[in-house]
């Protein structure tokens, strides 16, 4: 208030000049004001969506317990993404207590619930399992798609929790999910210097741990076959590094047939599942291939005396990405799935390795060794936007979520006691968070979504 | 010469060596005066908790400048009567001054910063010493679960620990209790930037894990982004044209450019009849208070897409039922476009639910508007 009195004795001083330029500015814009209004923003906040999902009803006395867990499933894959928050049921005003009945939004956007989702369990005699839910976009007062309902058996609760989850975060986030997929990871034991490993697979949480192998040999660098039916890993069974093959329905191990003077390693199926890259060293030289499953004579890609490595099929099956030592230092290249000039695509500080081409085909995960500390990072899949994730002692072994969101990678602690977990990062580097394993894991690699 | 004479010179030295020294060791042996831990408290924390309690201020600030010249003042002189809290009396229980030389008392001169209490930061009032030295934290952003346009402090966590640790304060100082009312609304703790962990340890490794070299230049703001809105004098007095006519008026030619955007919109007045164009300072608020609940997954494909999202607004700043629609989405794929809509549209409802501050006699300017939402800066954050 102080400022006007000044103001107008100075706005009468500046007219002479301004009033000129009033009137060449003014012929100049009447067009302006019909218009609408035109807004540019280019700066949001980053932060976790609150979301209230209270306690699914029990539709019979039975599945009381069961709608309580499956409740906690459901927030704990949404919060675990780090982009959801839930919004505690203490804060709730409203309560849920007909499935079908209408919600109240006000309610719900009194706490500032974003995303309301409500559900129902039933569990029949003969031990089927129904769950139903709907999905509310609050501050819009209209429910988020149709109502679902899934049908299963009691002891696929888990899972069905998981599918619930992952219609949730789709329609939320317009992306895939990826709570309903599993993890085949080396599970080991015993100190460094004498360590047992064995193949295992669980659910993405942690949960549902199995046993695939046991602890005879040493098993390294298990991938998942595209339908996730199939483990492709690398074992020193015979007492050098061979490749085998394992069924995850009849647990039968195959060896993948190559002539026994090489040694084989770093596999990974094509994205149709019925080829496989590795690569091969043989006479002091690695190069990469490619082998039908089916038989056949393996067809060499690379053609170099250096050490070309971790090859990765782009998800469209057209390109591989690769490591090699060419220029002297390892970096990561790309080339054509048939084999072809390679180009160079890391060009930063350090060492990269490990390259994974990402599901949703924009990034590439990799791993980056640099003045001593080792990154999982990404970049664009022409080698821009390069962003590291993580650091530490040892960070590597990059595997992609099913929908190319969230990395999960081994971390091993220093020392002669040091041990190695499975920790997983959301691409942005928000949410580092160790996944559960039941003793030091390593190498993970993250199935597809389960059908 | 003789023994004696050596003998007396030492002696003299040691004498005069005591009174020159003795002397400053004793009155530096000031008692261990309490101070505020300036470590966790940034300028914000300081203004907020300074405003309201300004009654009590006075003599604690004198308490908290005390150790900064430890010479100046021989024995502290008990400044607080009674009325301030208990929690002032450590410095008080001390004896004020020792009179023996104490050998080792310039050990102790560097100490003092660690005598920190605990209780301390609740009840600080701001110095200008103590706010400088808080400000070093600010120049890394500091890892937070949400990141904005502006760094938000994390919100004081006193509010909860102060009546239980001090539960004196409460009663003693009415105004504490004002404090907690305003730091239970204080905004979310939020940083600027994504922190990632590699980012985070930089410090210990410093170059081991550098930013993409060339942090991607954010696109160039227009210019009323650089202005905040606060300061222009008021909105009724800076009547500006439309922005692109007056970009960014520094503050002395505010006066200047407030009378030319007056007299450019008389002008326009004939020209449009519907009510003058907002201001730049208007435009600005409406932009801020949509752009603040617009929630950007930087991980996901919509990340990627920009789109235009038209809306029309009821006189009261509300959105017209079903008014919001895409008219334009660029950069992926259909669904993503989808999402990047839907996310636009959450922010435009859930900020507008209950009503834009728009000037209302300036309706038909605002009416309808068309807003376009780019996530390019924040996807490289």
């Amino acid at each position: 208030m102080t400022f006007l009195p000044l103001l107008t004795t100075f706005r009468a001083a500046a007219c002479g000049l301004a009033c000129l330029l009033a009137a060449a500015i003014g012929l100049a814009q009447p067009a302006l004001a019909q218009g609408p209004l035109r807004i540019e923003i280019t700066e949001g906040v980053i932060e976790p969506l609150p979301f209230a999902v209270p306690q699914f009803l029990a539709e019979t006395p039975a599945a009381a317990q069961l709608a309580q867990q499956i409740t906690q499933v459901v927030a704990a894959d949404l919060t675990g993404t780090g982009l959801f928050r839930e919004i505690p049921a203490s804060a709730h005003i409203s309560s849920v207590t007909n499935f079908d009945a209408p919600v109240q939004y006000a309610d719900w956007k009194a706490i500032n619930a974003q995303a309301l989702i409500t559900g129902s369990v039933g569990l029949a005699s003969n031990g089927r399992l129904t769950v139903k839910f709907r999905v509310f976009d609050v501050f819009s007062d209209q429910p988020l798609g149709e109502g679902l309902q899934f049908v299963g058996t009691q002891d696929g609760w888990r899972r069905m929790a998981h599918k619930v989850a992952d219609q949730v975060y789709s329609r939320i986030t317009g992306e895939g999910g990826y709570f309903d997929s599993r993890v085949v990871f080396v599970s080991e034991s015993g100190p460094k210097n004498a360590r047992q490993k064995r193949l295992a697979i669980m659910d993405y949480d942690g949960a549902n741990v199995q046993f695939l192998t046991d602890a005879s040999s040493i098993v390294l660098a298990p991938r998942i076959s595209p339908l996730g039916d199939r483990v492709l890993f690398t074992s020193y069974s015979s007492g050098f590094p061979q490749i085998y093959e394992l069924n995850v329905g009849s647990m039968q191990v195959r060896p993948l047939s190559v002539s026994t003077e090489s040694m084989t390693f770093a596999p990974r199926y094509a994205p149709d599942g019925r080829s496989i890259v590795y690569s091969l060293s043989q006479g002091g030289n690695t190069d990469i291939f490619r082998q039908d499953l089916g038989g056949g004579a393996p067809t060499r890609l690379t053609n170099s005396p250096a050490i070309d490595t971790a090859p990765s099929y782009s998800p469209d099956g057209s390109q591989i990405v690769f490591e090699s030592d060419r220029s002297g230092t390892q970096q990561i290249y790309v080339m054509p799935a048939g084999g072809g000039e390679p180009r160079r695509i890391s060009f930063g500080q350090g060492r990269y390795g490990t390259p994974v081409w990402s599901p949703r085909g924009d990034l590439i995960a990799f791993t980056k060794q640099n003045q001593g500390r080792f990154h999982i990072g990404v970049m664009r899949t022409d080698g821009s936007e390069e962003r590291l994730l993580t650091a530490s002692f040892l960070d590597e072994g990059p595997t992609w979520a099913p929908n190319g969101r969230v990395l999960m990678f081994t971390r091993e602690t220093s020392g002669a006691d040091g041990a190695a977990a499975l920790f997983s990062v959301d691409v942005s580097g928000r949410n580092l968070r160790r996944v559960p394993t039941p003793g030091p894991a390593s190498d993970a690699a993250w199935s597809p979504l389960l059908p | 010469m003789n023994t004696g004479f050596h003998i007396s010179v030492a002696a003299h030295t040691i004498l005069i060596a005591f009174l020159l020294f003795g002397g400053l060791f004793t009155r530096d042996r000031l008692p261990p005066v309490s101070v505020a831990d300036v470590t966790v408290i940034s300028a914000e924390d300081f203004a907020a908790l300074s405003a309201p309690s300004d009654d009590a201020a006075p003599d604690l600030a004198t308490e908290a400048a005390q150790p900064a010249p430890p010479t100046t003042q021989p024995p502290p002189p008990r400044p607080l009567p009674e009325n301030p809290p208990e929690r002032a009396e450590p410095p008080e229980a001390d004896p004020p001054q020792e009179p023996e030389a104490a050998p080792e008392a310039p050990e102790l001169q560097p100490l003092p910063p660690a005598e920190v209490t605990d209780t301390a930061p609740s009840i600080t009032p701001p110095g200008d010493g103590l706010d400088a030295a808080a400000l070093p934290e600010e120049f890394a952003p500091p890892p937070a679960e949400r990141v904005a346009p502006e760094v938000a402090p994390p919100p004081p966590l006193e509010a909860e620990t102060a009546p239980e640790a001090t539960p004196e304060v409460a009663t003693d100082a009415p105004g504490e209790i004002v404090e907690e009312r305003t730091s239970a609304t204080a905004p979310e703790e939020a940083t600027t930037e994504i922190v990632t962990e590699a980012e985070r340890q930089r410090e210990l490794a410093p170059s081991s894990s550098p930013r993409p070299t060339a942090r991607p230049a954010r696109p160039v703001q227009t210019a009323e982004a650089e202005t905040p809105p606060a300061r222009d004098p008021a909105p009724e007095a800076s009547a500006e044209p439309a922005a692109e006519s007056s970009p960014a008026p520094v503050p002395d030619d505010d006066l200047i450019a407030a009378a030319v955007a007056d007299a450019v919109s008389q002008a326009q007045e004939q020209a449009a009849p519907s009510g003058p164009p907002l201001t730049g300072s208007e435009r600005d608020a409406f932009r801020l208070s949509v752009q603040r609940c617009w929630v950007v997954d930087v991980g996901s494909e919509a990340a990627n897409v920009t789109v235009v999202v038209g809306v029309s607004l009821d006189r009261d700043g509300t959105v017209a039922d079903g008014s919001l629609r895409l008219l334009d989405g660029s950069g992926g794929s259909d669904s993503a476009v989808q999402t990047a809509f839907q996310v636009a549209r959450r922010a435009i409802l859930r900020c507008g639910a209950s009503g834009f501050d728009l000037p209302v006699e300036k309706y038909d300017q605002w009416r309808n508007i068309e807003m376009t939402f780019n996530p390019e800066g924040m996807r490289l954050r």
